[in-house]
């Protein structure tokens, strides 16, 4: 037993152990999980930004295409003076502000692009501007207009200008989604990285658990084993130890009986085979007590008494007994008030047995049992010659009766002796105490 | 009546004895195993015998019976280990469990007599007497 204690000591030692292992790395994990929301937040809005770079660089890549179609119709205008050569002209003007409102929309963040922007716009403003003039001087001079204005280059000058503005506002905006789409892979990375935690630390968890549970389970399997087979010994031990208690308190009721029926003197042998008689009284308490591989902790005493008085009655002899054990229901009572009371009733029937019927008479002995309240009451009487007024007070009577009195005192009873006409009546009256708890 | 003892313990089976004998049966002997149980039952041809279940020299008093029933004794068991009906495998008329008592033991002869006699009323089994 020692060794299956250590074991189970030890295996629950282990299991706290693990227990407080998988408590540490599960609160690791929820915070783990906390950060990680953090980081998709994070995430989203590092994404967020690397969109709204694209759309500012879209913006700005778009204003230099409308200015550049603008330029074109414009210079197809001029060369032919065919009016459908201004569409892409007139389109390009209201594009590129709307283009230039989007731009400042989008960089409102952005002190610095914002003056860009602002410097775009003037450009912007300006090219359009000089563009309209030279338009209108065409539209006035007709098929005589000279493109000197054009050889003077100012206009590519100034588109010059709008193209080395808006290439530095790409080159901005690249460097910051050049810095934006390297924070979002790092936080790209955080997650990826959780995730290879999470899934090796709950799959090592769930690993390590199937493992421990594995293990208790053979070792608690052969344990169990061996705990099944101890108790089957310990049955088997019982068994025989009650076997050995029946025969022993046997031997000692045949030993006095043998020895009464071989002894001389009458007396001697009356009171050697009283003696057998209160072995057996005792005997068939344990006879209750023991059975096979258990042991009762509760006696059932109806019948008890009947057994008792079926074998206080004398092998050859004229009285005969008559029973009305009324109880209504089993009556359990623990060992400590069922010894007494087979005591007693054996003694009181042996009494009466022995001195009711002297020389042949014949008779009646009875025994009434019946329970009221928390109260047990066991009325022994006989219709023989009756006790003498001296053994029917209080201290009379042989070494029998006493005994009955100072067993009723333990049993904190009440033994009250009646003389009839003809007979005697015995009335036990006793408590019934509530069955203690099992010891075996 | 004429009865055989088989017991192992002897002061048992003199107590047992000179209860029978007392009630005026006749112990035809004790014997404490098979061997000598067969040689007593076959010398001395008794009616009953009252037979312990564990023996000296590890006789079963189980195997005593089905012999003995077979030389046609009956046969009681007088027990601290009763055997339930499969076990005795209605070898045996019945038991008493030890510790028993001087009446019971000799009500039970008293029974098996009137079982074994012809055209005698059947009585019923005395207290103590459990039947297999």
């Amino acid at each position: 037993m020692p060794n299956r204690t250590d074991a189970s000591l030890a295996r629950r030692m282990v299991r706290a152990r693990a227990a407080r292992v998988s408590a540490l790395l599960l609160g690791g994990l929820f915070i783990g999980f906390l950060l990680l929301v953090v980081v998709f937040i994070e995430y989203r809005r590092a994404i967020d930004w690397i969109d709204h770079t694209h759309k500012v660089i879209s913006a700005v890549e778009e204003l230099q295409s409308t200015l550049s179609d603008a330029e074109s119709g414009q210079r197809g205008y001029l060369l032919s003076l065919d009016p459908r050569q201004l569409v892409p002209y007139e389109e390009g003007r209201e594009r590129s502000r709307a283009l230039l409102d989007r731009l400042r929309s989008l960089t409102a963040d952005n002190p610095v692009q914002q003056d860009k922007v602002t410097a775009l716009r003037s450009l912007t403003a300006d090219r359009l501007d000089r563009m309209a003039e030279l338009l209108r001087q065409a539209d006035e001079a007709g098929v005589a207009w000279a493109p000197a204005p054009v050889r003077e280059g100012i206009g590519a000058n100034m588109m010059a200008e709008i193209r080395r503005m808006t290439a530095t506002m790409r080159a901005d905006e690249d460097l910051l989604l050049a810095g934006r789409s390297r924070h979002a892979t790092i936080l790209e990375l955080l997650m990826i990285a959780y995730g290879i935690v999470f899934v090796t630390v709950t799959g090592w968890l769930c690993f390590s658990t199937v493992r421990r549970l594995e293990r208790d389970y053979q070792a608690e399997r052969a344990e169990g084993e061996v705990l099944a087979a101890t108790l089957q010994e310990n049955r088997i031990l019982l068994d025989e130890v009650n076997h050995r208690v029946k025969n022993s308190l046997q031997i000692v009721a045949n030993l006095l009986r043998t020895q009464a029926m071989r002894h001389r003197s009458e007396e001697v042998r009356q009171e050697l085979l009283d003696s057998s008689s209160r072995v057996l009284a005792i005997a068939e308490v344990h006879r209750r007590l023991y059975g096979e591989g258990a042991v009762y902790d509760t006696v059932e005493l109806t019948d008890l008494i009947r057994s008792i008085a079926e074998n206080a009655v004398p092998p050859t002899g004229g009285a005969e007994p008559s029973m009305t054990l009324a109880t209504g229901a089993p009556l359990s009572a623990p060992v400590d008030t069922a010894v007494p009371v087979a005591l007693i009733v054996n003694e009181l029937l042996t009494n009466s047995y022995k001195h009711a019927f002297p020389d042949g008479r014949r008779g009646r002995v009875t025994v009434d049992m019946a329970v009221a309240g928390n109260e047990v009451r066991i009325d022994v009487a006989d219709d023989g010659i009756g006790l003498p007024e001296e053994v029917a007070g209080n201290s009379g009577g042989g070494f029998g009766l006493n005994t009955a009195r100072n067993l009723t005192r333990q049993l904190r009873g009440r033994l009250e002796i009646e003389r009839l006409t003809p007979g005697t009546r015995f009335l036990l009256t006793f408590p019934m105490k509530p069955p203690a708890p099992t010891q075996a | 009546m004429k009865i055989l003892i088989i017991e192992d313990e002897f002061l048992i089976a003199e107590g047992v004895s000179l209860t029978l004998q007392s009630a005026g049966h006749a112990v035809t002997g004790i014997a404490e195993d098979l061997p000598t149980a067969l040689a007593l039952a076959g010398q001395e041809k008794p009616d009953m015998a009252f037979v312990d279940i564990k023996l000296a020299n590890g006789s079963n008093g189980l195997d005593v019976a089905r012999a003995l029933k077979a030389m046609g004794i009956a046969c009681v068991f007088a027990t601290g280990n009763p055997p339930n009906k499969a076990q005795a495998g209605g070898v045996g008329l019945g038991y008493i469990a030890k510790p028993f008592s001087p009446r019971v033991l000799v009500q039970t002869a008293a029974f098996v007599a009137g079982v074994l006699s012809p055209g005698a009323p059947s009585a019923a089994a005395p207290h103590g007497f459990v039947t297999l």
